[in-house]
């Protein structure tokens, strides 16, 4: 009689059994094996094989835990499974190496260890001599953005100071070029301002800006920065109002900001520009994209705050209780006006919900006036549109909530990667010692310590496995970060950038955190202690085991 | 028996069926089709015990030709004496005998 599909199958099913288990069961998947013949019914033969595979497969993942059994077999080397499985691995962990998600994963998590500018900044030193030689004026301009060495680390050093010059002068090369890269002067001037350095190059820049851009709200505001007393710029504080009064430069800026038909923050021109030279000039630290350019901006923001609040609605206000409607609604109507453009031609939805609260400040006051000068029909289209913008804000607002702010800190993906490092360092360092123990027995040959031999392979297929192990955490750990990075290159929508960016600052921030969070301890001999006591208990562990351990009880045949 | 050892609920049916003919020779089949566990459940559970000490194996020659010889399964004395006493501590632990237990102690 020929056997059924399902008889068949369960055969199949057995052979596979037989070839999966280890040495040291096979007698029993054998024993297995044996019964199939006896049992009557295809169905309950196929059930049959289907646990005897599953037995099979939990007796080799058993064995891959404990490679000791698997290892001793061939009294001190490794069995062919054994190594076959760990080579395997290793090699599997070694083609992530090609994955480009894998490769960045892994290096900006390394790199968060030891943050450095260094290297990103002699890079940028040599992309900008290559685009200087081949006159790329984009490329220029993203380094003249990047190079901004008096920042951090080498703060007043030659090497700064130097830097400096260079930004300079590739900024300058960079506008030359292409006359229409000249708002990156704005994006510098921001830069500047911030770190309270003024520059040589600063009016040269200021003056060229406002040529090209006169009707920009922006490059006043930015201007208007330079005149105000140093500590006057706080956020919101009346204070600010007595000590700018006294700053005649920064009036006439800031009121020249509120004549401004215009509003660009140039946000989305640097997103642009950051976007395209990554994408073609093959740079690898997502970090740098688009770093800190919201925070500049905010500046900018307290400019238009404070005028607004503390000139022109106190002056219109001043000017309504004395009956002079018309000086009011035109002072009320500035501030409206400048909202306006920022809620149109805002980048972010910071600069739409600011300009709409600026808005708010404004119409409210100027519905009022309206209504008392008895043009109704004006004072309720203005309440309507109120009604719009306050709709608009709501949306806005509603978009950010708690729990996306929250997962914007959500560090589960970073620690994994962390952890993924550690892993990999431990397991390339038992590995390596491994690989040296048997090379130099192969060289001067020890005798008698075969067993030490067995413990040291049988860790040498943990750290296999280990690594392994290791290697797909950092690739999954990373992926949600490489899809926000795609997300990012591939919109030319800037107001998710932030977000989308934002959790590559947390990696980098990850081991900062654990480093302050333990201090008053002495951090580094902590972690080389207790990566000591592991690595002596791992040790210990697998020698005591091997040398405890006895041949596995064979049926008898 | 060690006080600490455990048995499951699957390891005590097997001693159950086993000691039910002590001094017979079981196939793993019919082991399977009297306790009703599957044979991925089975097969660990022999392994266990037989590494244990408590269970002695043999293969005997196949019935009819053609086919394999079948691996055979018996309790050790060491094995029954531990399966006797997993078996009592079991039905003691059973929710009945605990009320009966309780009634007594009551009465």
């Amino acid at each position: 009689m020929q056997p059924t599909l399902a008889k068949k199958l369960a055969r199949r099913l057995m052979a596979l059994a037989l070839l999966i288990s280890p040495p040291n069961s096979r007698a029993w998947i054998r024993a297995m094996a044996a019964e199939l013949d006896y049992i009557d019914g295809s169905s309950k033969a196929l059930s049959w094989s289907i646990g005897c595979f599953g037995a099979a497969l939990k007796q080799r993942f058993i064995s891959l835990l404990s490679p000791g059994a698997l290892v001793i077999e061939t009294e001190g080397g490794m069995s062919k499974v054994a190594k076959i499985s760990a080579i395997a691995l290793v090699v599997a962990s070694a083609l992530f190496l090609f994955a480009p998600t894998f490769q960045q994963g892994l290096k900006l998590t390394a790199a968060s260890w030891h943050p450095s500018d260094t290297a990103w900044f002699s890079k940028m030193r040599a992309l900008g001599a290559r685009a200087e030689k081949n006159n790329d004026a984009q490329t220029l301009a993203f380094v003249a953005m990047q190079l901004n060495g008096d920042w951090e680390s080498n703060a007043g050093s030659t090497a700064a100071a130097e830097d400096r010059a260079l930004r300079d002068n590739y900024a300058n090369e960079a506008v030359r070029q292409q006359p229409q890269l000249t708002w990156i002067y704005c994006s510098l001037l921001n830069r500047d301002y911030l770190r309270g350095q003024s520059d040589p190059n600063d009016a040269l820049w200021l003056a060229q800006l406002q040529k090209s851009d006169p009707t920009n709200a922006e490059v006043y505001a930015v201007e208007a920065a330079y005149y105000a007393p140093a500590h006057a710029l706080g956020w919101n504080t009346a204070e600010d109002r007595a000590l700018l009064v006294s700053a005649p430069g920064w009036l006439s800026r800031m009121a020249k900001a509120f004549d401004s038909t215009n509003y660009d923050s140039y946000i989305s021109r640097e997103a642009d520009l950051d976007r395209d030279v990554w994408l073609h000039r093959n740079l690898d630290d997502p970090s740098r994209l688009f770093s800190g350019t919201f925070g500049y901006r905010l500046w900018d923001f307290a400019n238009f705050n404070l005028y607004s609040k503390y000139f022109l609605l106190t002056t219109a206000a001043d000017a309504e209780a004395k009956g002079d409607l018309r000086t009011a609604e035109d002072d009320y109507g500035k501030v409206a006006r400048l909202g306006e453009l920022m809620e149109l031609h805002g980048d972010t939805d910071i600069q739409t919900l600011f300009g709409i609260g600026l808005q708010k400040s404004a119409n409210q006051h100027i519905q009022a006036i309206l209504e008392k000068s008895g043009n109704a029909p004006a004072a309720n289209l203005l309440a309507f549109q109120m009604e719009l913008e306050q709709d608009i804000a709501h949306r806005i607002s509603s978009q950010i909530t708690p729990a996306k702010l929250e997962s914007r800190y959500q560090t589960t993906d970073a620690w994994l990667m962390q952890l993924s490092l550690l892993g990999m360092a431990i397991s390339l360092a038992l590995l390596l010692s491994c690989g040296g123990y048997f090379a130099l027995r192969r060289v001067v040959g020890f005798a008698g310590l075969q067993r030490v031999g067995a413990a040291l392979a049988s860790m040498g297929v943990v750290a296999t496995i280990l690594l392994f192990a290791s290697t797909i955490a950092m690739y999954f750990g990373y992926s949600s970060y490489a899809v926000a990075l795609r997300e990012y290159l591939n919109t030319s929508n800037t107001r998710d950038a932030y977000s989308l960016l934002f959790r590559f600052t947390v990696l980098e921030e990850l081991p900062a955190r654990l480093y302050y969070s333990f201090r008053g301890v002495d951090f580094w001999y902590t972690v080389i202690a207790l990566g000591g006591v592991i690595v002596v208990w791992i040790l210990y562990r697998q020698i005591s085991r091997t040398f405890r351990h006895s041949a596995p009880v064979q049926p008898a045949a | 028996m060690p006080k600490s050892v455990r048995m499951s609920q699957q390891t005590v049916e097997l001693f159950r069926a086993f000691l039910a003919q002590p001094r017979e020779w079981r196939y793993g089949y019919d082991l399977s089709r009297e306790t009703a566990l599957k044979s991925g459940t089975l097969y660990p559970i022999l392994m266990r015990l037989n590494k244990r000490g408590w269970l002695e194996t043999r293969w005997t020659a196949p019935e009819s030709q053609g086919r394999p010889p079948r691996h055979m399964y018996r309790l050790t004395a060491d094995g029954l004496r531990s399966a006797r006493e997993f078996v009592a501590l079991e039905a003691l632990r059973a929710p009945s005998h605990r009320a009966a237990a309780y009634g007594a102690g009551r009465a």
